[in-house]
């Protein structure tokens, strides 16, 4: 009776994962009539969410809609971050991309261009008490927020003596220069302008003057022949007006004209090719990046882990339930959302409280990870304590030691080599979730690929030498951790 | 020694561990039909290993050894035929603490040799009936005494029907008074005609059960008798040591 | 160290717990500060400045992401289902009696957390300020939940055959779930880049815990195995996939498809993010189960292997249900931080939990609104991983009842 049933749950078991397993393999979309058209819908006003139903809209999205209704065809949009725009079209995985983005030369080596449909620029923003910045070269020696892989990444990259904080989206970069992580943002001007007039951030003060001419374009594959259908549906729409109309409603005033070939195409510079040589020494930068955020992690988080487990093991109740409490909500929340609470929201939090607080992307990834980190140490911690045998405790008491030598001289010293290994693989969990720290626009070794993916476009090569980068190190610390056990335990035979 | 049929022929049985441990040097051993074989011997002297080899719990390198006919190779058909017709008690028990007393009895017979599961869980009742547990039938072996365990660990054994037993070290584990229950039982199973081959260190199970007992030393196989002429009168000088040790 | 036995007045008890000695006066006394200053500050915050406004107006963006309006009726069902189901393993699981444990219809915790679940179910959406209807159809769910409850509860123990069934419930449902999100069998497809928010969370993080479990196993015993190929392949597996950070494989695992499939054929985005969550939880599920395997006394394969079973046979019998046993509470915690890595699809520009909620911060109108949605989003992960964690100890008690492991 009880065999037929466990069989017949078997038998359903097994049906239901082959058929998660086909549902998983189907394949996304056959190739068929809509553009899949790929955008980062994090950038009002051209691509952004609607509060309520999550739909997209804005003006690059109305753009598209409408070329495409003029060819007779429909779009499906796919989210991608701005990053990832252009090794998706490399590798075909969409008809093409419209995120306000930028025609340059270097884009141009990668992907085909549709004609211009926005004429842009760059603009600086600063605290309205700020410094005064006229042009680009003025932002030499300042702190300085950009958007991963946008032209204001590019155009302050060539800066001599800037220091860049990149961030995943423009809101994030924004945020931290009003949180004053960063001193300026650097991003094309009407969609800052926009931000800025929305929301009355009357604390912000922006260059009028784009200090750079620049015009957005639509980016296809290379050879796609999908660019011909587009560029005449743009055609269209600016000789007929409608483009006009479009930009007067997102914008309140008239387009300024269009050329039909951008000139930065117009004479070609030479692309950003993949250098071996480079992608490693900015790899190792970055490594000697997480390394040291790995170390400061780790010993502010053990010290944190130390006090939570004298609280837990030897406080007063209330002490006891409390750290309970600390380390369950810890260990109950992602790292992710508690790196965006610390460096995002906290700042913020406290800026309405009055108190201004301004938080380096070090210190807040430090105390994120140390954080997170010191609750699981001290599960650890407890757990190689409470596994001393009872006699020991007992024998202690039996010569008359008091709490803390029972603790200090016979406790803790056989606690420590068991907790050793598991407090090692602490360490090397630590070091793969610093990579973390890179949404918040510090350099360590992922955000340097992601720096090099976002001029090369070469996603796949550069990604897996960060994971050998990151294979390394983990291996090196594993092999040190294990030289390092033997050394302290070497008593124990 | 007489004429009923050989259950178990080793030869010139060699083996060293993978540490290089030379264990078994040319150990010889035959057993016959209905006899009851108590291997002694002092530790280290190669016993257990020599007993495991009989099922290919362990390997060797050198010799031979025919169980019920067949021999032993690497060939896994064999390997499993054998096991299914020798039965294995354990030192340490090992019981699948995991299943209930019942279960760790039904588990083989249904598995391998494919039999209703009604008539073995029958069959698996009567069997602890005849070890003196049957009430605890439902229980899971944790919450058995350690001879409990022991009784149920043999009529496990006894569930697959095997034509010989081994007993390794039966009674060491447990607690003295606990000894006599799974000896008793023991040689309910002598007295049935079962052929057994056991290491032991208990004397007076020997004396009273035994057809023969053997003693090895490094390796070997020293000295073999009826139990009354082995424990008055050992030809052997290790034979003689070895009593002298266990007074 | 053993107290004294006397009637304690309050007071005295405090000064005993608080203030033992001077220190741990002064450090009371400091903490008390600190922590009344903090919630003071964070209490005002929240009643007068913080603008919940972000999180009213988008609270449909935060579960369902851009499921479309006109089909979402598909998860109303599935709640519906859900939450029936989830009221009636409740009910027989409280109803099946325990050792040591009397087996009533209503105890106390299971009547408090009843009250919490009417009083959510009136409360929240009243916070969210949604409409009327939304409001009747959470209360009936919640009604529905406790209905099913209470007849499970009732009628549970009397129709003990049915009982295994209910194993069968959860996958059954889990199939139709797809089924109704995903679309087929009829209902018009939704295609996996327009589920968001929570939905699209959980529903990764369990597909990837329903994989990632066989896919464990299979490499731990691959990693003990005796054949070098498999062995060696195996440890090469596990520990490549343990020396990364699943960022690195995420954004590995977005474009090592393109590259070796043509456009068309690679599975959807979503899929390609949850296959690799899968692949990565595998090998930690994999060095969980390996522990347990090493904790296995040898005796238990020798004895299954005396006993005739072929290696098949022991493995799955004897040896894979008591590793696991060991290896649960290593396991619920992977699966705990599984579902906390699921905001890592975020930065690979998935619309999940974390995803919307930056998508949603984009907007100008809510920009500058950090701290309420994350603090929303931390609070929300919260459950969901004391909810994993209150499940798993309860398997563990119920899977410990009666077998301490044989003395070995």
């Amino acid at each position: 009776m009880r065999s037929s049933l466990k069989r017949a749950g078997a038998a359903v078991l097994g049906v239901l994962l082959s058929l998660v397993l086909g549902l998983a393999l189907m394949p996304g979309a056959p190739a068929s009539q809509p553009w899949v058209v790929a955008t980062d819908p994090t950038y009002a006003p051209f691509e952004m969410v609607r509060a309520g139903d999550g739909a997209l809209e804005g003006f690059d999205v109305e753009l598209i809609r409408a070329v495409a209704s003029s060819q007779g065809r429909s779009v499906r949009f796919v989210t991608l971050p701005f990053d990832g725009l252009i090794p998706a079209l490399r590798a075909g995985r969409v008809d093409m991309a419209i995120s306000a983005m930028t025609i340059t030369a270097q884009r141009a080596e990668s992907v085909d261009f549709s004609r211009p449909y926005f004429p842009a620029g760059l603009g600086v923003v600063v605290q309205r008490d700020g410094p005064s910045i006229a042009s680009l070269d003025a932002l030499a020696g300042r702190r300085v927020a950009v958007q991963i892989g946008s032209t204001g990444a590019l155009a302050v990259g060539r800066i001599r003596g800037a220091q860049v904080s990149s961030y995943d989206s423009a809101p994030l970069a924004l945020q931290a220069l009003l949180n004053g992580q960063v001193e300026a943002y650097v991003n094309d001007l009407p969609a800052t302008l926009y931000a800025i007039r929305q929301r009355k951030l009357d604390t912000l003060r922006i260059s009028s003057q784009p200090l750079t001419f620049d015009y957005y374009g639509i980016a296809f594959p290379q050879g796609s022949a999908l660019r011909d259908p587009v560029n005449r549906g743009l055609t269209s729409l600016i000789n007929d007006g409608r483009l006009a109309a479009l930009h007067r409603r997102w914008f309140g005033r008239d387009p300024a004209p269009l050329p039909a070939v951008a000139p930065q195409l117009e004479g070609r510079s030479r692309a950003v090719g993949l250098d071996p040589l480079l992608l490693l020494r900015n790899l190792s930068r970055g490594a000697l990046v997480t390394l040291a955020l790995t170390f400061s992690a780790f010993v502010l988080g053990s010290v944190l882990a130390a006090l939570l487990t004298l609280a837990l093991m030897a406080g007063a109740p209330w002490q006891r339930q409390s750290a309970r409490a600390v380390i369950n909500g810890l260990r109950g929340t992602p790292l992710l959302v508690q790196l965006f609470l610390i460096y995002f929201g906290l700042p913020a939090l406290c800026q309405s409280l009055g108190m201004p607080l301004r938080l380096p992307p070090f210190v807040a990834a430090v105390a994120a990870l140390s954080c997170n980190h010191s609750a699981y140490m001290a599960e650890t911690l407890r757990a190689g304590i409470a596994s001393i045998d009872k006699g020991q405790w007992q024998a202690a008491d039996a010569l008359g030691l008091r709490r803390w030598p029972r603790l200090r001289h016979v406790v803790l010293p056989q606690a420590l080599q068991r907790v050793l290994p598991p407090l090692g693989n602490e360490f090397i969990t630590l070091i793969k979730d610093t990579s973390l720290a890179a949404v918040i626009g510090f350099d360590e070794l992922f955000r340097q690929g992601q720096l090099v993916v976002a001029t090369t476009y070469r996603a796949f090569e550069v990604y897996a030498a960060v994971g050998l980068m990151y294979l390394l190190l983990t291996a090196v610390a594993a092999r040190v951790l294990r030289l390092l056990e033997w050394r302290l335990t070497r008593w124990e035979v | 020694m007489t004429g009923s049929p050989l259950m178990i022929e080793a030869r010139a049985v060699e083996k060293w561990y993978p540490n290089g441990f030379h264990a078994l040097r040319g150990a010889d051993l035959t057993v016959h039909q209905g006899e009851v074989v108590v291997i002694m011997g002092p530790s280290g002297s190669g016993k257990s290993t020599f007993i495991r080899t009989f099922n290919a719990l362990e390997d060797f390198q050198k010799g031979s050894i025919t169980v019920d006919g067949i021999a032993l190779s690497n060939d896994v058909r064999h390997i499993d035929a054998i096991r299914r017709e020798v039965g294995m008690v354990f030192q340490q028990f090992n019981l699948f603490p995991h299943l209930t007393v019942l279960e760790n009895l039904t588990l083989a017979p249904v598995l391998v040799r494919k039999r209703p599961k009604a008539e073995v869980e029958r069959q698996a009742l009567e069997l602890l009936e005849r070890v003196g547990i049957h009430e605890q039938a439902r229980k899971y072996p944790g919450q058995l005494s350690g001879g409990q365990q022991q009784r149920v660990a043999i009529a496990r054994s006894l569930c697959m029907e095997p034509r010989i037993m081994l007993f390794d070290e039966p009674t060491s584990a447990l607690d003295p008074e606990l000894v006599h229950e799974v000896l008793e039982v023991m040689q309910e199973l002598a007295e049935g005609g079962m052929t057994m081959v056991v290491v032991t260190h208990e004397v007076r199970f020997a004396r009273q059960v035994a057809s023969r007992v053997v003693l090895m030393a490094e390796g070997q196989v020293v000295e073999q008798a009826p139990p009354e002429q082995f424990f008055t009168n050992p030809q052997h000088e290790r034979s003689r040591q070895f009593l002298r040790q266990i007074g | 160290m053993v107290p004294i036995p006397q009637p304690d007045s309050a007071w005295r008890r405090v000064r005993r717990q608080l203030f033992a000695s001077r220190l741990d006066g002064l450090i009371t006394v400091v903490l008390l500060v600190l922590l009344l200053s903090a919630a003071l500050g964070i209490g005002h915050w929240a009643l007068s400045q913080a603008q919940w406004a972000v999180i009213q107006v988008n609270s449909t963006l935060f579960t369902l992401g851009r499921y479309p309006l006109e089909q979402q009726w598909r998860l109303w069902l599935l709640t519906a289902l859900l939450a029936g189901a989830s009221g009636l393993s409740w009910g027989l699981l409280r109803a099946e009696p325990r050792a040591g444990v009397n087996a009533r219809p209503w105890p106390r915790n299971d009547r408090i957390a009843v009250l919490l679940l009417l009083a959510l179910a009136l409360l929240l959406p009243a916070a969210l300020q949604l409409t009327a209807l939304i409001h009747l159809r959470w209360l009936a769910l919640a009604v529905l939940l406790v209905l099913a409850r209470w007849a499970a509860g009732r009628w549970g123990p009397l129709r003990g055959r049915w009982r295994p069934l209910v194993g069968l419930l959860w996958p059954v449902l889990y199939l139709l779930g797809m089924v109704l999100i995903g679309g087929g069998l009829g209902l018009s497809p939704v295609p996996p880049g327009e589920w968001g928010g929570l939905l699209l969370t959980l529903l990764s993080a369990s597909f990837a815990m329903l994989l990632c479990f066989p896919l464990g196993v299979l490499l731990a015993l691959g990693r003990r195995s005796a054949l070098p190929l498999l062995r060696w392949g195996s440890v090469l597996y596990i520990e490549f996939i343990r020396g990364a950070p699943l960022i690195t494989l995420l954004f590995l695992g977005q474009n090592i498809l393109g590259f070796l499939l043509p456009g068309g054929l690679a599975p959807d985005r979503v899929w390609r993010a949850a296959w690799v969550l899968t692949f990565f939880s595998a090998a930690y599920v994999a060095e969980a189960v390996r522990a347990g395997l090493v904790a296995l006394p040898p005796g238990q394969l020798e004895a299954a292997r005396s006993l005739g079973l072929a290696m098949p046979q022991a493995l799955v019998h004897v040896v894979i249900p008591q590793a696991l046993r060991v290896a649960l509470p290593a396991m619920v915690g992977q699966f705990i931080i599984l579902l906390q890595d699921t905001t890592l699809l975020s930065l690979i520009g998935l619309l999940d939990l974390l995803g919307i909620a930056r998508t949603v911060m984009a907007n100008p109108a809510f920009l500058g609104r950090n701290a309420e949605v994350y603090l929303v989003l931390a609070l929300l992960f919260w459950c969901c991983c004391a909810a994993l964690g209150l499940g798993s100890r309860a398997l563990e008690t119920r899977l410990n009842t009666s077998h301490t492991p044989a003395k070995a």
